[in-house]
């Protein structure tokens, strides 16, 4: 059964994967809170220690051309086992948006539009959100490498803004904390930008037929652009604000409000709203388009199109109730999400994986990707 | 037909929605309804344990300004109000209340801190400005050598608005050292590095009346978030020296009757600290700089070839003796201005574990040493003056 009938491309998949990451450089306090200006230390070592993790993920991708995360499940688990795990990808998943989108408010709350109701921001980016879903995954992508491209610039931008504030000296000493508050971090970076790719492999059933070499080459290019901005955009902060970083609850929109280059150019915060509003809405969409297809997959249907409005409405009630305030959220990002995540990112990928090499799945297989070396 | 009516109303349902979401009307704020905040300073109140500030606003509705008294040449220019209260927070309240316009803090130029104030400590008042996603970081601070408010009901010929002219002023003399201009969060960093001893620029009001003049007054040094000296502007020329970058600032070298004014178009220096065998610290400047010839008095018997190499040896010997003469006073207050606990703490992370302790003591031991390399490639229009033109015939 296959749900969305549009396809997308290896590239707009890669450019995809690319995006969703950048969108976690942007929050990047709970780092802070924990490594202080050694933040970036975690990002480096997770930039190596999340190959396997993202091979794991390009591998069942591969195994399972034809069938999402979920068919996946029911495949190797059977169809009991299979539909009680695949429930709870579905709150997961559903979860992941609804935390998203309190990020959203709540930014919005805190910097811009502080008057106005948490309500009417993401009553929009749901309306909208739900709005691209209906239109299937293609228009979702359609978007993401353009996305990409922009936020490369932004980046770029501010960089450029900054560099007579950089003090490059900000980021040493090395290695001054204790070895679990790396632990932490790296375990937080290795959940919750990357861990939360694992969403992809409810996408797989619409991506065109790709060989394992291509999959793998446009993996690991969106990781590598999407960990790259995650990378610089700490380094930047880091550079500008020093001891002070772990200060703040959005280092970069501090950051860039201390540009100040002549009348003109000063004050460029506007900038980080931009790319904010983007990147976090590109990953609600996502998110919420595969809640929807994830809802559909349990269900059985392929009216996903009637179903994304349900799900819409279902993480816009979700998302308040979550947590009670913006600190318990940040603690709990720092504490207790990665815990959580853990299992649904890395554990039940991995074991399924070894469950499909020894039950020696996927037993239908078509000649075309019959060829092909997994 | 069906389909196109269909696409009709849906996209007029849309834009009917849009009107509703996207006029941001929660926000909105009427430019007659705000006072533009241009300077507030911070006071000790009368009342023991109190705090009074003094907020400065720009009268964008001249001759129809709220409640408080008006500062400005009799031109209502600047509206100045004042208020006691327990914290920041208790003040900025019963300022907006006692108001028929809303303070708006997003264009404040200058945030001041009366010298007693400074003294007691100023960490405490800062929490609001830094948590208030209104109040910016990057605006400059000062302390006023007096009352804060001194400062923002000086009437100046100049500007009416002291916010105004102080902000401008930080800005130009920024250009010159970034050290000048030191920001909330320059101060903030400072506080957070424990060991180093922030630095705010002073500033005080002279002349009476109607004719009155802010002057810079040198730097206060902080222990912690507590002023417990201050620099002299001489002495902070030696301050800004050492931290290099500087460009656009004039100097005076003398030698007897000779007197020469030069300008130094750049100016950069390469801070090293290392340890020393003894467990003490050496630390090394090696000054590079670029310098001009403004104005030349006496110098007669010299001919236009030695006597640039006579004022490239001047210059070095002057820029030497400034930071050192700095350098002294800062062992004396026993307050690491200069930030080479920081280095220290970069480069030997773990031998600073163990010196963190006694760095009052390690400081007060510093071997300093300065090299200075003074280039002088122009004379400007002229080459040799016209005292030395006449002893040449």
């Amino acid at each position: 059964m296959k749900i969305d009938k549009s396809q997308i491309s290896g590239k707009q998949f890669m450019f995809m994967v690319a995006f969703f990451l950048q969108s976690s450089a942007l929050l990047t306090s709970f780092l802070a809170g924990i490594t202080k200006n050694e933040a970036w230390i975690p990002v480096v070592i997770d930039i190596v220690l999340c190959i396997p993790l993202i091979f794991l993920y390009r591998t069942l991708m591969v195994m399972f051309p034809e069938k999402n995360f979920l068919q996946v499940l029911d495949e190797v688990y059977g169809p009991v086992v299979g539909k009680i795990i695949g429930i709870s990808y579905v709150w997961f998943f559903i979860t992941l948006a609804a935390v998203n989108l309190i990020d959203i408010g709540d930014f919005a709350k805190i910097t811009f539009t502080t008057e106005t109701p948490r309500m009417v921001p993401t009553l929009i980016c749901v309306l909208v959100t739900v709005w691209a879903v209906r239109h299937g995954i293609k228009v979702i992508s359609r978007y993401s490498k353009l996305f990409t491209i922009i936020e490369f610039i932004i980046v770029g931008v501010s960089i450029v803004l900054l560099f007579n504030q950089m003090d490059f000296t900000n980021l040493l000493p090395v290695f001054t904390q204790p070895a679990i508050k790396y632990v932490q971090s790296v375990h937080i970076i290795a959940t919750i930008p990357c861990g939360e790719l694992v969403i992809f492999l409810m996408v797989t059933p619409c991506m065109k037929k790709l060989t394992p070499r291509e999959s793998t080459k446009y993996w690991f290019g969106g990781v590598a652009m999407g960990m790259i901005v995650l990378l610089v955009v700490l380094l930047r902060d880091i550079a500008v604000l020093g001891k002070a970083l772990h200060l703040f609850t959005l280092p970069g929109l501090v950051a860039l409000r201390l540009v100040n280059l002549g009348e003109a150019l000063s004050r460029m915060e506007i900038i980080f709203a931009v790319a904010l509003a983007m990147l976090l809405f590109f990953k609600i969409t996502v998110l919420c388009y595969v809640s929807t297809i994830a809802v559909a997959q349990l269900f059985g249907t392929t009216q996903y199109k009637r179903l994304a409005v349900i799900v819409g409405i279902l993480i816009m009630a979700y998302a308040p109730t979550l947590y009670p305030s913006s600190v318990e959220h940040g603690i709990s990002a720092q504490t207790i999400v990665p815990f959580i995540w853990t299992p649904f990112q890395i554990l039940l990928p991995l074991l399924t994986y070894i469950l499909a090499k020894i039950r020696k799945l996927p037993k239908a297989i078509t000649p075309a990707v019959k060829k092909q070396e997994v | 037909m069906h389909a196109h009516l269909k696409r009709m109303v849906t996209i007029f349902l849309l834009l009917s929605m849009l009107i509703v979401f996207l006029t941001g009307c929660w926000d909105s704020r009427t430019i007659e309804d705000q006072l533009i905040l241009t300077g507030i300073a911070l006071d000790v109140a009368d009342d023991p344990g109190k705090i009074s500030v003094t907020a400065q606003a720009a009268n964008i509705q001249q001759g129809k300004a709220g409640s408080g008294e008006t500062g400005g040449e009799g031109s209502n220019e600047s509206i100045v109000m004042k208020a006691t209260g327990d914290s920041l927070t208790a003040c900025l309240t019963e300022l907006d209340r006692d108001s028929s316009q809303k303070l708006l803090f997003h264009h404040n130029q200058i945030r001041l801190f009366g010298i007693e104030l400074a003294e007691q400590g100023i960490k405490k008042h800062l929490d609001l400005i830094m948590r208030d996603q209104k109040a910016r970081l990057e605006v400059p601070i000062a302390i006023v050598d007096g009352r804060g408010e001194e400062a923002l009901t000086a009437k100046l010929s100049e500007m009416p608005l002291s916010g105004l002219f102080l902000g401008n002023n930080f800005e130009a003399q920024s250009a010159i050292s970034p050290q000048y201009r030191v920001r909330l969060i320059d101060f903030v960093q400072r506080l957070l590095d424990g060991t180093a001893a922030p630095v705010i620029p002073i500033i005080k009001v002279t002349g009476e009346d109607d004719k009155q003049e802010i002057k810079m007054a040198g730097m206060a040094v902080f222990h912690d978030d507590q002023m417990i000296g201050r620099l002299t502007n001489e002495e902070t020329v030696g301050y800004i020296l050492s931290f290099g970058n500087v460009k656009k600032y004039n100097i005076v070298v003398s030698d007897g009757q000779n007197q020469a004014g030069l300008h130094i178009a750049t100016l950069d220096c390469k801070r090293e600290v290392t340890l020393r065998q003894d467990g003490g610290i050496q630390v090394s400047l090696t000054i590079t700089s670029v310098v001009s010839v403004s104005e030349l008095h006496g110098f007669k018997e010299m001919k236009p070839p030695e006597l640039l190499k006579y004022l490239e040896n001047l210059a070095q010997e002057e820029i030497k003796n400034e930071i050192t003469d700095c350098f002294s006073v800062a062992q004396t207050l026993d307050a690491d201005i200069f930030g080479f606990c920081t280095m220290v703490s970069k480069k030997y992370p773990k031998q600073w574990n163990e010196m963190k302790e006694r760095w009052s003591e390690v400081f007060s031991d510093i071997d300093l040493s300065i090299q200075v390399k003074v280039r002088i490639p122009e004379t400007g229009q002229i080459v040799q003056s016209l005292e030395m033109e006449e002893n040449m015939k």
